[in-house]
């Protein structure tokens, strides 16, 4: 027993390092986490509803009026029954107003409502197995999203100032469609993909309509530039006056194909008989994401490609040129990816959800 | 085309060399070819003209592993995989998981990757060293990769599932894979202590990006000291954390530390009883900064694992009784990081109701489908859903608990008639969470177990037959203002029974029924409360599995299962579906 004895000393002085070691002090709170606040069985609301039954999200707003006979925390999920799109608004009250649910036509995932579509909004109030529905119209979807954002191509209307197709091969082609399969793909070159083999999966754009590039590259062995297309809808130059650290240029993107991937240039400047315009290059690489994603990049953080007349000016942007790559060696490759609504925005990344 | 042609020139080499050099180079390989259809039926396709009813897939997997071992101190692993889909046809696809693309060739996939690569080897016969693809693994409170739900007992023909997608997710004896360096050191004394263990381990987890992101390690050092027989402690520190100015434009910094000490004593050890005090406490201390409000947040905490173990050794079993104590800010990503991503849409069925809503995960999908799997340390706590597990959801580290554990164990051996286990957890919540008024605290309460019984030895029946009964209960309670009351059971029965040499007729059942009011607890990116989503539940789950498995050879086989997976959605009659299964599973290992 001494040998144990022995031990037990040593196990003794463990416990009191352990002691020590553990007696810093535990965060003294009573509570964690945002109020919450569950119905009882005796939860009762007089009604729920939009505050009307359209709205112009151009102009206008919308909020949700309903009244709790107890205090509850609730959900309000808006749908819409054409697009993807949804948002979700939170709280815990024993009323909805418009101090609470405020609804400005912004969306909390990828995809945007549409004009013309209508919406359901469901509420949910934790606790309770019933839920609410109610329906709105919206007459015109959200097209200014503040300040500090400038809307530069929501891919709806090609002739927004499109400069059509640099091709490298000939087989470089832009082309679009709506989402469904009712409406005639605009047509762009006679390269045209028909609709019909175009898979339901691919026609979902984010926001009421989408452009693809997609191309085959039939010279290079190896990666990488397929060709490219330049979008100049502001002869006169727009963005802010900030420097390139505070402005982020954004737009939704998925590839076509596992090859895909695609860089981009941001110009400033005109090209005229005295000048040159300047431009700042990225390089996104592979599209190695599944489905859309938002790509937000800080002007700071892409190249100066070209250093023309005048140097870069982030109040000054006359166009962006899209480039589509071939990632991995394969000449016979085809490669392609969508994009779809393309944003500058001042100080931090485009966020619809905020609205 | 030139990929296959490069890597088969490259294995007749290594054949060639082999046959020159036995010692040098071996190789070892895994031909996999997997097939599914599955059907979509039930109440929630009625109306439905858009969403998929059913989806076949099948895929060959040959993966090819290389050693090169030109001396005894050092050895080189490369494990290829090329992969077919089969009648993959030229267009357009969908990508998923394998990164299908599109192919010129509808016969032969030209994709083809490093599955795995790895050096390992000893310096001056007293350091094991790996570099590369490894797994780590250090105790419950630092580094461990949790089970996704309690499967202790199910039955073989739902583990050859699982395997499937624990091989294609590296998700290997509670382990993460990470790449990096692991060095392990075994040191031999004679006076104070008996020997030292030491392990040091260092992987990086994320790259950085122009878009701010910091390159993100983890590194961890582990000494475990037998000083005798009486008494074995340990130390351990994990550090995850990024790593300033490996990006341009730092957008956030990450960093958390966790400090554990485990230990073992046995004052009393005959040849029928043994006793032992056994456990491990530890603190972990946590930041995180925002650049762009300038704000660190902090987050410090400890936790205490103390228990008593007695063992009775002519019976093979144990008792265990323990008090654990885990602060609500007690952080440590690598042991409560999520096995797979809960809320991540299924392969099959992903989009219902006319695809405007994503299905979620069932229980067949969370041991089926590899595509939900989750590879990588998270820096803040999941999402996870209840009826899976509410009261340690994230395993021993779960946060916010205290209370006690019990453990009786029978040791699972398949060499005695019967094996069994049994564990109670007594639980409460150390700080409410969101009841701000009343401060009420949830109430958890869980019993799990089961029992394998080798009919075979039991009754002398020369071929193998074997049956396993497993049961999980849970239930959580709140009251006050924030009221929930939420349980669960979880049952897992199986057989396995071998008609003639080397085939075997195999069942199962799993059956999976929640009930009640609970909440989601919502997080952000590193782990503090956001909000929460509303969690009412009342669906049962059944999975009823029955197929052949053949053996072909060592580690080789073929099986065929099909499987019925029932879903009854009790508040939403119109969300109730069946999907029905065909598995065929063709595995060859040399």
């Amino acid at each position: 027993m001494t040998v144990l004895n022995l031990h037990i000393k040593y196990f003794v002085s463990l416990v009191v390092v352990i002691t020590l070691l553990v007696s810093c002090k535990r965060e003294d709170v009573d509570v964690i986490g945002p109020e919450i606040a569950i119905a009882s069985s005796n939860f009762e609301l007089d009604k729920f509803e939009f505050n009307t039954s359209t709205v112009d999200f151009r102009v206008d707003s919308n909020w949700f009026s309903a009244k709790f006979n107890e205090r509850v925390s609730w959900e309000i999920t808006i749908k819409g029954t054409q697009s993807k799109a949804q948002k979700v608004i939170k709280g815990t009250s024993d009323s909805l107003t418009q101090f609470n649910t405020i609804w400005t036509g912004g969306h909390s995932g990828l995809y945007f409502f549409n004009t013309g579509e209508k919406v359901v909004a469901e509420l949910c109030v934790f606790g309770s197995d019933e839920k609410w529905y109610d329906t709105l119209e919206i007459k015109a979807s959200k097209s200014n999203y503040g300040e500090n954002t400038i809307l530069w191509w929501d891919m709806v209307s090609f002739n927004q100032g499109g400069q059509g197709l640099a091709l490298q091969d000939k087989t470089v082609y832009w082309f679009s469609f709506w989402d469904g399969d009712t409406f005639e793909p605009q047509k762009v070159t006679e390269k045209l993909i028909a609709i019909d083999e175009v898979p339901t999966s691919l026609k979902d754009p984010v926001q009421g309509m989408y452009r693809s590039m997609e191309g085959q590259d039939g010279i290079w062995t190896q990666a990488y530039f397929v060709g490219s297309s330049s979008h100049t809808p502001y002869n006169a130059g727009a963005g802010f006056e900030v420097s390139r650290s505070k402005m982020y240029i954004n737009f939704y993107l998925r590839a076509r194909t596992a090859t895909s991937g695609m860089s981009f240039d941001i110009i400033s400047g005109l090209d005229g008989n005295n000048s040159t315009p300047s431009s700042l290059t990225y390089e996104v690489g592979e599209i190695d994401w599944e489905g859309w994603k938002l790509i937000s990049v800080k002007l700071s953080d892409m190249g100066e490609s070209v250093v023309g007349t005048e140097p870069f000016s982030t109040s000054n942007i006359t166009g962006i040129r899209l480039n589509l790559q071939v990632t991995s060696g394969a000449n016979v490759d085809k490669t392609g990816f969508d994009i779809d609504f393309i944003t500058f925005t001042k100080g931090e990344p485009f966020n619809p959800d905020k609205f | 085309m030139k990929k296959l042609q490069l890597i088969f020139a490259f294995m007749l080499i290594c054949m060639f060399v082999q046959a020159q050099n036995q010692q040098l180079i071996t190789y070892h390989g895994q031909f996999r070819t997997i097939m599914n259809d599955s059907r979509l039926k039930g109440n929630i396709l009625d109306g439905d003209t858009v969403s998929p009813k059913r989806g076949a897939v099948g895929t060959a997997y040959f993966d090819f592993g290389i050693n090169v071992a030109p001396n005894e101190d050092f050895k080189i692993l490369a494990e290829f995989r090329m992969r077919n889909i089969i009648g993959q046809d030229e267009g357009y696809e969908t990508r998923n998981i394998n990164g299908t693309g599109t192919t010129r060739n509808s016969l032969i996939d030209t994709r083809m990757i490093f599955r795995q690569v790895r050096a390992e080897g000893r310096i001056k016969d007293i350091v094991d060293y790996q570099i590369g693809d490894i797994d780590m693994g250090m105790t419950k409170y630092t580094l461990f990769n949790n089970d996704e739900t309690y499967h202790k007992y199910e039955s073989d023909i739902f583990k050859q599932r699982r395997v499937v997608s624990q091989y294609e997710n590296f998700q290997f004896d509670n382990k993460w894979r990470v790449q990096g360096l692991n060095a392990k050191a075994t040191i031999n004394a004679r006076k104070i202590i008996r020997s030292a263990d030491l392990s040091l381990l260092a992987a990086r987890t994320r790259m950085n990006n122009l878009e701010g992101a910091l390159d993100r390690l983890l590194v961890g050092f582990k000494v475990d000291i037998t000083q005798s027989k009486y008494l074995k402690i340990g130390g351990n520190v994990l550090s995850f954390y990024d790593l300033p100015g490996t990006s341009l434009d730092t957008l956030s910094i990450y960093k958390n530390n966790v400090f554990t000490t485990n230990y073992e004593v046995t004052p009393y050890n005959s040849d029928k009883i043994k006793f032992q005090i056994e456990g491990e406490n530890g603190v972990s201390s946590n930041s995180y900064y925002v650049k762009l409000v300038d704000v660190t947040a902090e987050k410090n905490d400890y936790f205490i694992d103390f228990g008593t173990k007695a063992w009775y050794k002519p019976m093979k079993t144990s008792l265990k009784v323990s008090y654990v104590n885990v602060g609500h800010n007690f952080t440590s990503p690598g042991a409560q990081t999520l096995k797979l991503r809960p809320t991540e849409s299924p392969l099959f069925f992903n989009s219902v109701n006319n695809l405007t809503t994503e299905r979620t995960q069932t229980l067949y999908d969370r041991f089926g489908d590899e595509t939900v799997y989750n590879q990588r340390i998270n820096p803040g706590l999941m999402v996870f859903l209840p009826v899976y597990g509410n009261v340690l959801p994230y395993g021993s580290a779960t946060p916010n608990r205290n209370g006690i554990i019990l453990n009786l164990d029978r040791t699972v051996d398949t060499s005695h008639v019967v094996s069994f286990s049994a564990d109670m957890a007594l639980l409460t919540e150390n700080v409410s969470e969101g009841d701000s008024t009343g401060l009420e605290l949830r109430k958890f309460s869980q019993l799990q177990g089961g029992v394998f019984v080798n009919v075979a030895k039991l009754i002398g029946f020369k071929k193998a037959l074997e049956i396993s009964f497993g049961a999980r209960l849970e239930n959580t309670t709140r009251g006050g203002a924030a009221a929930v009351d939420f349980s669960s059971t979880l049952i897992d029965a199986g057989v396995s029974v071998e008609v003639l040499d080397g085939v075997y007729l195999q069942g199962g059942i799993k059956q999976l029924t929640g009930k009640g009011n609970e909440v989601l607890t919502l997080r952000n990116t590193y782990g503090s409360i956001s909000g929460y989503t509303p969690y009412l539940y009342d669906l049962n789950q059944s999975i009823v599995s029955a197929g052949v498995k053949l053996d072909l050879f060592t580690n080789s086989f073929a099986s065929f299962e099909y499987n019925t997976i029932k879903i009854t959605n009790n508040l939403d009659d119109t969300q109730s579906y069946t999907i029905g299964n065909l598995f065929v599973n063709f595995t060859l290992r040399f």
